[in-house]
């Protein structure tokens, strides 16, 4: 029992009880905790064992973490260049050290194991296992909609400063968003009305490009493409997804930029609303092509083998009959690609401009509009979250809110199109 | 009736045989054979352009991942992994504390948020169908949770970033450091999580659960020793998804973590993640080609972790066939 | 025939899944040691009235039932559904061997109610499988996994499995159903050696299959409102020969169901 007791102890984390009756309580109760553990193996009780398994486990993946930092933090923290040898001694070194560490508790956890003999469990102790489990569950089911209402909680609260100072109307139609003049003589304003025509305009522009793309690769994968080449095309898709928002934000900083400067119009700086609508289309490829995909696959085959059987061409079936069969899942696809597009921060704030003036086309011709720059309301909060204070940052806290409610809506759209089309 | 028929029959050769049947001709009356070659060159447009825009997605991704790879990894050698930023506005130095970064938030957050969502999941998928029974106030709030986690993972990172801030670096006044961030990007990836173990658990079929029940098993015994092993491909690959989401992230962990390049000590210690490495030297300093290389890093890592993630889930549906 | 010890006593037993009615007022005695069949046509309630006896029908949240089931005495609805589980085995239609090996599928039974010697788990995986008339086939590689075998040894396993609870009755849901016929007839071999030591209660759809497995046999019909009833119940021989219902004779002879 000592020695349990002297284990919990040696365990417990330094530098955190500042006083020495803390220190001592803190003893009492894990030497305490110690004694009832150790008189439930001893007297050979089963859940004293997964007790003491968990803690062991618990114990060992803590050193065994601490040993892969610290081998990480050797090779990588330093100032000077580690050459090969020497990265190899410290991976060795390290694996050394997991094995010696881990070799007691997976010892004694072996042990455990293999005398199950007599390690005895009553029906009592399964039920109440299997209730107390159920709340535990619960609890972390619930842990989900906790986190929803923190954030929503918190986000109102922050803005709560800058309704109150500012007033909603100003900064929901306010033309000018001028935080903190530099010269100091004029007074802030915070109207958000730039960022807002900035967001659609970035929104519209990658859909308008990307949405086309994504429902004809959407068809292709569906319907017309053989298996071979489904193998390469879907994979790809899927790649696109995961790659960092940063790096279609660095291609279109350095490859797209001085592409679309190439166009000759005084004050192109081949960043703009152009650039951001390529990078966003690309962006919702593979979120929008999915869900068509996935759209047009549950059309009933039914309908499919009528149109044919009636000697319509296989496109006509996919015009007349699959697209319009699959509209309702379309529709949900393209929403949920505007919101993807109206959500997306990093990339866009790399290659968007960031001015803070309503866009306007550069010269004549409308269409040069989206060769402005602009700033959208996921680029404002970022790009002046780190040193905003007061009021200020109350009106981003309210730039939060204000796209939390527009993505809620959004999403709760497209998912109320998909939930109507399963019935049918 | 064969005048008739073989007077509708006046394709050209392109038609197919199939015409000598009885009622196809017939009811093909509106689209006569007529314009069988017209139909099939629209058909063959469309079915061009179709091709074209697959193409276009597919050449964008090998552009982008190819120029990206092809600039960066020029500048990628020991040096460069294994030293550190050294700040400045030429950007000089390698990314070697970033990657530990990563490695440390990576396993916050999966360490976090991977009990809550994988019980969670085993909550709604295994008890919350018997609970309707025993009390309205508990099935509500389940109903609630449902739409909550859905609403969660809609949320645009940037909005966690801005809670995280708000609740973690302000509020409780854990600053920028490895804590907010873990814990933000924990709720950022914990929709992912339970989505994808409450879909794995689905496809466990009822069988096994009744097969073991039936042999006097308690409920939490059937979950942990049938339902959970058959279901762990499918969470492991839930898992390795939400890792290579918070190593692509960037939104999240700049407004929570800070951009020190030093090596983090500790929880409470700031620091710089790979994704935001590159975010901070593309737009603060002019080592573009450093950029590059850190993006390359990322893009391989993503690579490999898709085709763990292939493999898993692969294996994941094989399991589930055989057992059919 | 000799008048048998009851071991499980039946009175007055309906079954509601909501408002819906799926079985109305049974009443029978399911004697100990022999094989008792349940037959009828299909929707009548069997399944429904053979998982009364081990309560898997409160898996469905809206069941419940009314009456009573009393097994040596006991009311089933007082005892711990786990517990009872234990003594009261099921064998399934479609056989449902767990994702791991032919060992760990026997052993499950006994380890999850607490067993852990190893020793004692291998002695009674072996006398399992020996009772199901499998061991013989797979003694050499007990480490396969359960879904590499065939149907009907799947099906083999799967009684070996419920065995090795060592329970007192065994409920078995068409066992054969999902079998080919040489499959079909070496479970039934299977399950006339059992009767020495377990109650056996067997639904079948298979009228030849009831004449040459059971000793006792119950023919249920469904009611215009789909509740399933009980029609007749008696020696398999007399069912099978001289019923004394017309609707017996009627199914007997293949003119419904």
């Amino acid at each position: 029992m000592v020695i349990a007791g002297g284990i919990m102890l040696s365990l417990y984390p330094e530098g955190r009880a500042s006083s020495s009756l803390q220190t001592l309580l803190a003893t009492v109760i894990t030497a305490a905790l110690g004694i009832v553990l150790a008189q439930g193996l001893w007297r050979l009780q089963n859940w004293a064992r997964t007790a003491v398994t968990l803690l062991l486990v618990a114990v060992g993946l803590y050193y065994g973490l601490t040993v892969v930092f610290d081998a990480a933090a050797e090779i990588f923290g330093g100032e000077q260049v580690v050459p090969v040898g020497t990265i190899l001694s410290i991976t060795f070194k390290a694996l050394l050290r997991l094995v010696a560490t881990g070799f007691v508790p997976v010892a004694i956890i072996y042990s455990l194991m293999r005398l199950g003999t007599d390690f005895y469990e009553s029906p009592s102790q399964r039920a109440f296992m299997d209730r107390g489990v159920r709340y535990v569950l619960l609890a972390t089911a619930l842990s989900a909609i906790f986190i929803v209402f923190l954030i929503i909680v918190f986000t109102v609260l922050g803005s709560r400063e800058a309704i109150e100072k500012i007033g909603l109307k100003t900064m929901l139609l306010g033309t000018v968003w001028r935080p903190g003049s530099i010269i100091g003589t004029e007074e802030a304003q915070f109207g958000l009305i730039p960022m807002i025509i900035g967001s659609i305009l970035a929104t519209f522009g990658a859909v308008v490009l990307g949405v086309p793309l994504s429902i004809g690769t959407a068809i292709l994968l569906a319907e017309v493409a053989p298996p071979s080449v489904r193998e390469i095309v879907r994979p790809a898709v899927e790649l696109l997804a995961g790659i960092p928002s940063v790096v279609y934000g660095l291609f279109g900083m350095v490859v797209l930029a001085p592409l679309i400067r190439k166009i000759q119009v005084p004050y192109n700086t081949g960043f703009g609303l152009l650039n951001a609508s390529i990078v966003l289309a690309v962006m919702l490829i593979p979120t929008v092509t999915n869900i068509a995909e996935d759209a047009l696959r549950a059309v009933p085959k039914h309908y499919k083998e009528g149109s044919l059987a009636l000697g319509a061409t296989h496109w006509q079936t996919i015009l007349r009959v699959l697209l319009p069969a699959a509209r309702s899942g379309l529709v949900a696809a393209v929403i949920l690609g505007i919101g993807r597009a109206l959500g997306e921060t990093m990339a866009v704030i790399m290659v968007i401009g960031n001015s803070i003036a309503i866009p306007k086309p550069l010269n004549g011709n409308p269409l040069t509009l989206f060769l402005s720059t602009a700033r959208t309301l996921t680029g404002n909060i970022a790009v002046e979250i780190n040193y905003a204070a007061g009021v200020h940052r109350g009106a981003l806290f309210f730039t939060g809110v204000l796209l939390f409610l527009m993505i809620l809506l959004v999403n709760s759209l497209a998912r109320y199109l998909m939930r109507e089309r399963l019935p049918s | 009736m064969s005048t008739e028929l073989s007077s509708r029959v006046s394709a050209p050769p392109l038609s197919p045989p199939k015409l000598g049947g009885k009622e196809g001709g017939r009811r093909t009356a509106r689209q006569t054979s007529g314009n069988l070659a017209r139909r099939k060159l629209t058909q063959n447009v469309a079915f061009a352009f179709v091709w074209l825009a697959a193409f276009l997605a597919v050449a964008a991704l090998i552009w982008i991942i190819g120029y990206v790879m092809v600039q960066g990894v020029q500048e990628i050698n020991l040096e460069f992994l294994t030293t550190r930023p050294m700040g400045g506005v030429t950007g000089e130095g390698g990314m070697s504390t970033t990657i530990v970064t990563t490695l440390y938030l990576v396993v916050l957050t999966i360490a976090i948020a991977t009990p809550f969502g994988v019980g969670a999941a085993i909550y709604l998928v295994e008890y919350a169908g018997e609970v309707e029974r025993e009390n309205r106030w508990v099935s509500c709030l389940i109903a609630v949770a449902r739409t909550g986690i859905e609403i969660l993972a809609g949320v645009p990172s940037i909005i966690f970033g801005l809670f995280g801030f708000a609740l973690f670096v302000v509020a409780l006044g854990f600053g920028f450091s490895l804590l907010s961030a873990g814990l933000s990007g924990a709720c950022l990836i914990l929709p992912v999580i339970i989505r994808t173990s409450e879909e794995a658990l689905l496809a466990v079929p009822r069988s096994y659960r009744e097969g073991s029940l039936a042999l006097g098993a308690t409920k939490w015994q059937t979950t942990v020793n049938v339902v959970l092993p058959a279901a762990l491909p499918g969470i492991i690959t839930g898992v390795v998804l939400s890792v290579g989401r918070v190593i692509a992230e960037t939104a999240i962990f700049w407004v929570t973590l800070g951009g020190s390049y030093r090596l983090p000590t500790g929880l409470r210690s700031a620091g710089r993640s790979m994704a935001l490495h590159v975010y901070m030297l593309a737009g603060e300093t002019t080592a573009f080609d450093k950029a590059m290389a850190t993006a390359a890093i990322l893009i391989a890592i993503i690579i490999v972790l898709n085709l763990v993630i292939n493999y898993t889930s692969r294996r994941f549906a094989a399991r589930m066939m055989g057992s059919k | 025939m000799e008048a048998q010890k009851t071991k499980l006593r039946v009175q007055d037993f309906s079954v509601f899944y909501g408002d819906f009615q799926a079985l109305r007022n049974i009443t029978i005695d399911i004697p100990i040691h022999q094989i008792t069949a349940i037959i009828g046509p299909s929707g009548c309630g069997k399944s429904t009235f053979i998982r009364a006896f081990n309560r898997m029908n409160d898996l469905i949240p809206t069941s419940h039932a009314k009456g009573g089931i009393f097994m040596d005495g006991q009311d089933l609805y007082e005892i711990d559904a786990v517990e009872l589980r234990k003594r009261v085995g099921m064998v399934f239609q479609r056989p449902n061997p767990f994702p791991k090996t032919i060992f760990d599928n026997v052993a499950y039974g006994p380890r999850v109610h607490g067993l852990r010697d190893r020793v004692k788990l291998a002695e009674i995986v072996e006398r399992s499988l020996r009772d199901a008339v499998l061991w013989d086939e797979v003694k050499d590689d007990l480490g396969k996994s359960g879904l590499a075998l065939s149907g009907g040894q799947q099906q083999r396993l799967c009684i070996a499995r419920a065995l090795a609870v060592e329970p007192e009755v065994i409920l078995m849901d068409e066992p054969a159903s999902a079998l080919d016929p040489i499959a079909t007839l070496r479970i039934e071999e299977l399950i006339r050696t059992l009767k020495e030591n377990y109650t056996i209660v067997i639904v079948t759809h298979n009228m030849q299959q009831a004449a040459r497995v059971s000793d006792y046999t119950a023919f249920f019909n469904m009611e215009e409102d789909r509740a399933g009833y009980l029609v007749e119940y008696g020696p398999t021989k007399q069912i099978f020969t001289n019923p004394r219902e017309k609707l017996t004779e009627d199914y007997i002879t293949g003119r419904f169901g």
